[in-house]
């Protein structure tokens, strides 16, 4: 399967819970570009762009994104919070956002899909069942799904969203 | 000290003012012979007690009594009544009078009596209303503080969990790249340190889930049903000796085993109870596991009981405490907790669990589902409370088991 095209926005602030999931995605030959945001700042940077240089179609290169709920700055819940802002503000065709994090408690898995999340897995602590689920993750969302048809899109930034 | 008279007849009133005068000239005496002036001087005068006539030109019956206690409901009231109106006076008194004098048999000692005694009574009263508000204020002030203390708790056992597991897939994921990467370059020794390592981890990683699990216990919500505790046990020796099978096991379930309780939960009962016999019960030959109950003092009490390795009843509190252990990690696996969910389980439902045993000679497990009942003289009937540790042979004795 050919996914070289692809893009995957890894929000993640744990360098060791990065390189688990490079080795997860290599051991399995999946071939995708990876991305990593270290905390929700960032990844709102990469989402809708900086300030200066705002983004028309936020995450229009991104292809999905995993989302750890424990960030620094902005967590994952608020991060979930504007981006459910911005799908109602015409933003429709921003990525999937599929939380992969290490709780599971189950305030945390309603509230994700309160706001938008299109998948929640928690991740295991045992290696093997890791690289696991990470394989059957990005082969699911980057190869087998299809994401809903492209509409006509408006600008704007995430900081206006949050208001 | 002053007496509000409401009174409309001047003849019943000159009555009250002279037995007043005659053995209570302390008494100051105040009058008014309708309810409309009474709550007036109620409003403006400072009145210590209450004489109320409840016949009156604006007002009748019960209607006055209430019409002066809403307007001044920290004052004592006396009722005068008319002769034969006993009746109408004893449900004033009902009411929150606090007592009636019959205008016919009006002696001064009499009225000079009950109007102290009125007001003394009223005050007690009083006190003991303020006295509950505060002890009211208090328990809702404990509550508040409980519930934030569990909410802490709770905030940390999640947070603990979270960030605990972190790190182990860390160590998880890294010990298992480096024996990958390294298989051909690593000694068998080498090898069996990062093995350990991977063990440790799964430990770890069990803990912490038995850890949350306990500690979300106590907020699951109760769903009580019937349930029959030989079928339940039935079904989990079964699964014991399916993944077993070289274990032969003698297993007795006494028939009849209806209770009710939280199917899921009394499971996790049943479930750490028999595995717990199960495993101590390597070391045996015939290994025996029973599973029973009996009726004390109208309270049905179940156990378990295995001739396994038992346990030291020096030990016996520390059985049920989380995380604490009985046996080396080397003779017996386990990571202590099953018993604290255990009992967790057994007080959601009211109910109490103890334990009696004998190294090398089994042990027993007791437990009840409900609360106990209550003896006539309110106190708890019977068997010690959770985690107390009946003496030993005690119960055996006393209600041969089966």
């Amino acid at each position: 399967m050919d996914i070289s095209h692809k893009t995957i926005l890894l929000a993640e602030d744990d360098p060791n819970d990065e390189e688990l999931f490079r080795q997860a995605i290599a051991q399995a030959n999946i071939n995708c570009r990876v991305e990593v945001a270290r905390d929700g700042e960032e990844l709102m940077r990469y989402l809708f762009g900086t300030a200066d240089q705002r983004r028309v179609e936020p995450g229009a290169d991104i292809d999905l994104v995993l989302l750890d709920l424990k960030m620094p700055k902005l967590n994952g819940l608020q991060v979930l919070t504007v981006m459910h802002n911005a799908h109602g503000a015409g933003h429709e065709h921003a990525p999937p956002i599929v939380v992969f994090t290490s709780s599971d408690a189950e305030q945390d898995v309603s509230t994700a899909y309160d706001l938008g999340a299109v998948s929640y897995v928690a991740k295991p602590v045992t290696h093997g069942r890791f690289v696991e689920t990470v394989q059957q993750l990005v082969i699911y969302w980057l190869g087998v799904n299809r994401r809903a048809p492209r509409r006509r899109q408006r600008g704007a930034s995430w900081a206006s969203t949050t208001s | 000290m002053h007496v509000l008279l409401i009174e409309d007849r001047a003849g019943d009133a000159r009555l009250v003012a002279e037995a007043l005068a005659e053995c209570a000239p302390q008494l100051a005496l105040h009058w008014s012979c309708d309810l409309g002036d009474g709550l007036a001087q109620l409003a403006q005068a400072p009145v210590d007690v209450v004489l109320l006539d409840l016949s009156l030109p604006d007002s009748e019956g019960l209607a006055t009594f209430r019409a002066v206690q809403a307007a001044a409901p920290r004052r004592p009231i006396v009722i005068l009544s008319g002769c034969g109106d006993d009746e109408l006076a004893l449900a004033a008194v009902q009411e929150g009078a606090q007592d009636f004098l019959p205008k016919c048999d009006l002696s001064g000692s009499l009225l000079s009596r009950v109007l102290h005694y009125a007001i003394e009574r009223k005050r007690a009263a009083e006190q003991i209303l303020t006295l509950n508000i505060e002890l009211e204020t208090r328990v809702r002030e404990r509550t508040r503080d409980l519930i934030e203390a569990n909410r802490e708790l709770e905030a940390f056992a999640y947070t603990v969990a979270h960030d605990l597991r972190r790190p182990l897939r860390a160590m998880d994921g890294f010990s298992d790249l480096l024996i990958k990467d390294a298989a051909d370059r690593l000694s068998a020794p080498q090898r069996d340190y990062l093995e350990r390592i991977r063990r440790a981890c799964d430990q770890m990683s069990r803990l912490i889930d038995a850890l949350l699990e306990l500690t979300r216990l106590p907020y699951v919500p109760l769903r009580q049903v019937p349930l029959d505790l030989g079928a339940l046990g039935q079904e989990i020796l079964d699964e014991l000796a399916r993944r077993t099978p070289d274990r032969h096991v003698e297993r007795r379930l006494a028939e009849n085993l209806a209770t009710i309780g939280d199917a899921a939960l009394v499971r996790i009962v049943l479930e750490n109870l028999l595995s717990n016999a199960w495993k101590f019960t390597r070391c045996r030959q015939c290994a025996r596991i029973m599973v029973g109950s009996y009726y004390d003092l109208g309270e049905e009490v179940f156990f378990v009981r295995d001739n396994g390795a038992g346990f030291d009843m020096t030990y016996a509190d520390k059985l049920f405490a989380p995380f604490e252990r009985l046996h080396r990690e080397s003779d017996f696996e386990g990571l202590g907790v099953g018993l604290a969910t255990v009992q967790r389980v057994v007080k959601r439902h009211g109910g109490r669990v103890w334990a009696e045993g004998a190294v090398d000679e089994g042990a027993t497990f007791y437990f009840t589902l409900a609360p106990p009942p209550q003896t006539p003289t309110g106190g708890a009937a019977g068997l010690p409370p959770a985690t107390e540790i009946a003496p030993h042979g005690y119960l055996a004795q006393n209600h041969p088991a089966g």
